[in-house]
């Protein structure tokens, strides 16, 4: 028997929260009240929020005829205009619900804008005829962006809705309150895994994609699902399907299986992760007698992969997935049937090994399913995020050599997608950082020189300075690791200038500050280290930096007064430094660190010019490298 | 239903929801009567002799003896419809044939207007109209404009693709629903702009000829014709496509407004406000400004006559006894925050009442309800742009708008279309912000310095 169907009302309260709750009762206290036409726009995060909200309306809406023209494809809106004035709709006879809702960050996001433009413009110059033909709600369904652009490109339209309904996630919602579910979804991944402060993997952008993989689970609905099931009314399908189940003959159970195949496809489409499991498996199980089995198998595994992932569970999907495209292996060229399995079966392949960790089973699968893919702009661009927040998490899990993988991934396609030198840049930048982590310090050096050529022909921006600049740091990161001081501190003092010119935040200017100001100090030159410690210090008080940073400042500044002014200096600077900490209240174990340095240099510090011809010789024989400590 | 008020105050809740009725209302009914409020009649004769818009369209044409042309304007929701179809019945009542037509009904709203469309519509609609046999029975005996449209088409030369003449019918057809063909028309007529002209005179002429005969037949004195030509403000293309259509309509009311006056014809014609910004030519031109609640002043010193001429509008339309069940026996104080945040249109008060009345759970409908209720309604006007922002906050301190270019112009009209710039009027013109969205304005300004 059949389960009953949780209310979507309920569902969407549960959902969505309390604010959207009482956004519903409005919506449902407009279709009570009113008679006649009225249009509501309902802004909602996304399509699973869409059909939620259009449950709940042919419930409320019950005995009535609700048409659901739910847009598969944004080349659907261009037929609604004339679809819609074709429509007559009596009083109490029901109303139409139109719904497109792609979030900002979906890469078709321009095409279904530009394609609701112009319904929304077209439906502006029939507003009195729908007015006249459809004396029932009317719904457009939208994401958030539907809002202002029905404004600006309807303006007799929107000054005759009934109400704006809004259907956001309560918990990511902001103190302004406008943002998409989607979009605070894209911005809490962002804030967990866009590095605090100003570093190379600032430029990792995990909002281009969809839904990041591997951190919510959700994942980009395959291309070709879009391709074969647009248009497909799965129910009709099973409709079709239902008197060939009793029919046992062969040729009915090959339709029957391609029946059942198409209304699997069609609910893969719409995200249904039960139904398409469930007539993938029947789909497998008729495959077996039939003439056409392989492609039949190959396709029913592939959705029954789709749907595990789905359902979150990428270890089935994995295994079902390796099914799939075992078919791809067996030499036997493939139809058209047969190579939507396989495009199918490797795109989810390459996301459940993604999650699962196991890197090089997911670069295979994703190059396989690249060259079945077509290529385009957009999928080029999510391809080169997806590889590079995966190297960031790679990086930030201590796997270096897996985020190289794939940034190097990232790099061959942009440079077959001709990417920007700016963009080019970034990425080697980021292979410097890992290259750096891994103690590769001579690939880290060629990463970083070809990521500064590349910057050298990146336009004058203040974002394309932060990149230069931060770039600047890293070699001389590498070249500091390499005892090349006077390469390190030319490197470092671009890196302060490029990084002040691009208004980079106070730390990351701070410690390339600092970095330039030990390399003088390595390298002898300990007057000029002082003078510049001193402006440090007192920029870092200005900037009311942290006792930590204070004092790892303060110490390196110590040293250098030690070697170039009278100790006298030194006590004062280190009396100043105890002073400030006690005064914010910073640990003990940092003023017991100045309390000490405080107390050596009272002793005897007076020794120091006596001692500084040793200092500097050992100063001279480390950069040398013939005495390294 | 969901039962959350008692059944009787659902079906009252009903009823009076029902009386938002966002259409135009027409005088001659009686049920529209009941709903409407002479708001400008109001604020008139209050101290404001320049309010009423019907009063000056009706005197014009009463003192033109025997053409006239006028241009109506103003912004969506003000009661342009209303006011024109309050025109009609006076004018009606005092003699006049008039008749009332929609542009729509024979002019895309998306496509570049053209003067050749005006024309060839303006002639057609006359026919049409004065076929109705509610105007003047059915023994009205009019030429027809098709034929003579077919007749023309074969007496000059144009391009063979365009198959003419074809049945007028047909063309009517195309000419509103394909662009292409528009397009090849236009481009085919343009050099016949003031032959297709003399011929729209004659058909006009002929029309009030045949008028005439028919009055005298009925022993009835010669009467004249109003024709009120409705919505070419509408006319605005999308947003991709506004700057191109709106210079279309600016040609064809300045190269072309000896050519929208016709013989014999008092003709009204509604057209977009921003008209009267770049055609200084058009002439006589009646806009109709929102219902002024504040002064010009720095403080916005409330206009008492406004506030209460809406104050009676929402009684009018809710009726006293609704309202005090709406809002509760000290229902005037507790409508004022609608009042106060509607900034003088009546769609926008009435979209506030509704927003509250959806909102509600108890009657009289509690005050954070309606506090809510602006809440949301303000929430539609959102997101402003930062450089948005700074404009709309200039023109909140200085109540000037100014624009300084053409994309200046263009944003000036599509804040005034959308009610985020209102036009306002005492004796002279000024401009404030939207009061829904006047703090948010400020507030932006603040975040974003410089």
């Amino acid at each position: 028997m059949p389960q009953s169907s949780p209310d979507p009302e309920v569902l969407l309260a549960e959902r969505y929260g309390t604010a959207a709750e009482e956004e519903w009762h409005q919506v449902r206290r407009m279709l009570e009240l009113r008679e006649g036409f009225g249009l509501l726009i309902l802004l909602v995060p996304d399509g699973d929020a869409a059909a939620l909200c259009y449950g709940a309306l042919a419930q409320r809406l019950s005995g009535q005829r609700v048409l659901d023209w739910s847009m598969l494809g944004p080349e659907n809106l261009y037929e609604l205009p004339d679809r819609l004035v074709k429509l007559r709709i009596g009083q109490n006879q029901g109303g139409v619900f139109v719904a497109g809702a792609v979030p900002h960050s979906h890469p078709e996001q321009p095409a279904w804008d530009k394609a609701w433009r112009f319904a929304v413009a077209r439906l502006n110059e029939r507003r009195d005829v729908l007015r006249s033909q459809i004396a029932g709600p009317v719904i457009l369904c939208g994401a958030p962006w539907l809002g202002p652009l029905i404004r600006e490109e309807a303006p007799d339209l929107w000054s005759v809705r009934a109400i704006v309904a809004r259907i956001a996630n309560e918990q990511h919602s902001t103190a302004a309150g406008s943002q998409s579910s989607a979009q605070a979804s894209a911005k809490i991944f962002d804030e967990l895994v866009y590095p605090r402060g100003d570093s190379i993997w600032r430029f990792v952008r995990p909002s281009s994609i969809l839904r990041p993989i591997a951190v919510y689970g959700d994942i980009l609905t395959p291309a070709v699902l879009r391709e074969v099931a647009s248009g497909l009314d799965p129910d009709l399908a099973l409709i079709k399907a239902a008197p060939l189940r009793v029919d046992t003959s062969p040729e009915s159970r090959e339709e029957l299986a391609m029946l059942l195949l198409r209304a699997a496809y069609g609910f893969a489409l719409k995200r249904d992760a039960k139904e398409t499991d469930r007539l993938a498996s029947e789909v497998w199980a008729l495959a077996h007698n039939s003439p056409h089995g392989h492609q039949l198998q190959c396709q029913g595994l592939a959705l029954k992969a789709w749907a595990a992932l789905l359902k979150k569970r990428p270890g089935d999907a994995l295994d079902n997935a390796r099914r799939a495209v075992a078919f791809d292996a067996e030499g036997i060229p493939a139809n058209a049937e047969w190579e939507h399995g396989l495009r199918l079966g490797y795109n989810v392949l390459w996301i459940a090994a993604s999650i699962l960790g196991r890197t090089q089973e997911s670069d295979a699968a994703f190059k396989a399913h690249s060259k079945r893919e077509r290529s385009s702009a957009e999928y080029a661009k999510v391809a080169i995020e997806t590889q590079r927040v995966a190297a960031l998490g790679a990086h930030r899990q201590g796997d270096f050599a897996a985020a190289v993988r794939h940034l190097e991934i990232a790099l061959t396609l942009q440079v077959r997608e001709g990417a920007s030198p700016q963009d080019r840049a970034q990425t080697l930048g980021m292979l410097a950082r890992c290259c750096l982590d891994a103690k590769q310090l001579s690939e880290a050096e060629s990463y970083a020189r070809r990521a500064l050529l590349l910057c050298e022909a990146a336009p004058d921006t203040q974002e394309a300075k932060l990149a230069h600049g931060l770039i600047h740091g890293l070699l001389g990161n590498v070249l500091f690791a390499l005892y090349r001081y006077r390469e390190c501190l030319d490197h470092a003092e671009q890196a302060c200038t490029l990084l002040e010119a691009s208004k980079a935040e106070w730390p990351t200017q701070s410690q390339e500050r600092l970095e330039a100001a030990v390399c003088l100090l390595v390298l002898g030159s300990y007057q000029e280290a002082a003078e510049r410690l001193a402006k440090l210090m007192d920029a870092e008080v200005a900037n009311d930096t942290s006792p930590q940073r204070l004092v790892t400042v303060a110490e390196m500044f110590h040293s250098a007064l030690l070697l170039s002014a009278p100790p006298a200096r030194a006590i004062a600077m280190l009396t100043d430094v105890e002073q400030r900490l006690a005064a914010c209240g910073a640990p003990e174990e940092l003023r017991a660190k100045i309390q000490t340095r405080l107390g050596h240099t009272k002793r005897v510090g007076w020794l120091m010019p006596l001692l500084r011809p040793f200092s500097r010789l050992s100063g001279w024989l480390f950069r040398k490298g013939i005495y390294r400590g | 239903m969901d039962q959350s008020l008692p059944t009787s105050d659902e079906l009252f809740l009903k009823s009076m929801y029902k009386r938002l009725h966002e259409e135009p209302l027409e005088a001659s009914k009686p049920e529209d009567r009941e709903l409407y409020e002479p708001v400008y009649q109001c604020l008139a004769d209050a101290d404001d002799p320049e309010a009423d818009p019907v009063y000056h369209l009706e005197r014009h044409i009463k003192f033109k003896d025997v053409e006239s042309i006028q241009f109506f304007s103003g912004f969506k929701g003000s009661g342009k419809t209303t006011e024109l179809l309050r025109l009609k019945q006076r004018l009606s009542q005092a003699g006049y044939i008039v008749l009332y037509a929609n542009a729509l009904d024979y002019i895309n709203p998306s496509g570049i207007l053209d003067i050749i469309d005006l024309l060839l519509s303006i002639a057609s609609a006359l026919g049409d109209k004065l076929s109705d046999p509610a105007v003047l029975g059915k023994d009205l005996q009019l030429p027809s404009f098709g034929d003579r449209m077919e007749n023309f088409f074969r007496s000059i030369k144009v391009e063979a693709g365009l198959n003419l003449p074809i049945p007028w019918m047909s063309l009517k057809v195309e000419m509103k629903d394909s662009p292409s063909f528009r397009q090849r028309l236009q481009t085919a007529l343009a050099s016949h702009i003031n032959v297709l002209k003399e011929e729209v005179n004659r058909f006009v002429q002929d029309c009030v000829k045949a008028v005439d005969q028919h009055q005298q037949a009925m022993g009835a004195g010669n009467r004249s014709i109003v024709f009120l030509f409705d919505s070419l403000e509408q006319i605005r293309g999308g947003a991709s496509t506004e700057s191109l259509v709106q210079e279309s309509v600016e040609k064809v009311f300045t190269n072309h407004l000896s050519k929208l006056k016709f013989p014999y014809l008092h003709m009204v014609y509604t057209v977009p406000p921003w008209l009267k910004f770049v055609a200084s030519t058009v002439g006589s031109m009646v806009v109709l400004p929102s219902v002024r609640q504040w002064g010009a002043d720095a403080a916005r010193t409330p206009y008492i006559p406004g506030q209460d001429a809406l104050r009676r509008f929402l009684q009018r339309r809710f009726t006293e006894d609704g309202c005090k069940r709406l809002f509760g026996s000290n229902y005037q104080s507790a409508m004022q925050p609608l009042i106060d945040h509607c900034g003088g249109h009546f769609r926008d008060l009435l979209r506030l009442a509704g927003q509250a009345m959806l909102a509600t759970r108890s009657l009289p409908i509690p005050a954070r309800v309606i506090e809510h209720a602006i809440q949301k309604v303000r929430s539609d006007f959102l997101p402003i742009l930062v450089s948005d922002a700074e404009w709309l906050k200039r023109i909140a301190d200085t109540r000037a708008a100014d624009p300084r270019s053409p994309e200046d112009r263009i944003r000036l009209i599509r804040f005034l279309d959308g009610h985020m710039v209102l036009y306002l009027r005492n004796g002279q013109e000024w401009y404030d912000v939207h009061p829904l969205i006047r703090e948010e304005v400020a507030a932006i300004v603040k975040r974003n310095p410089g």
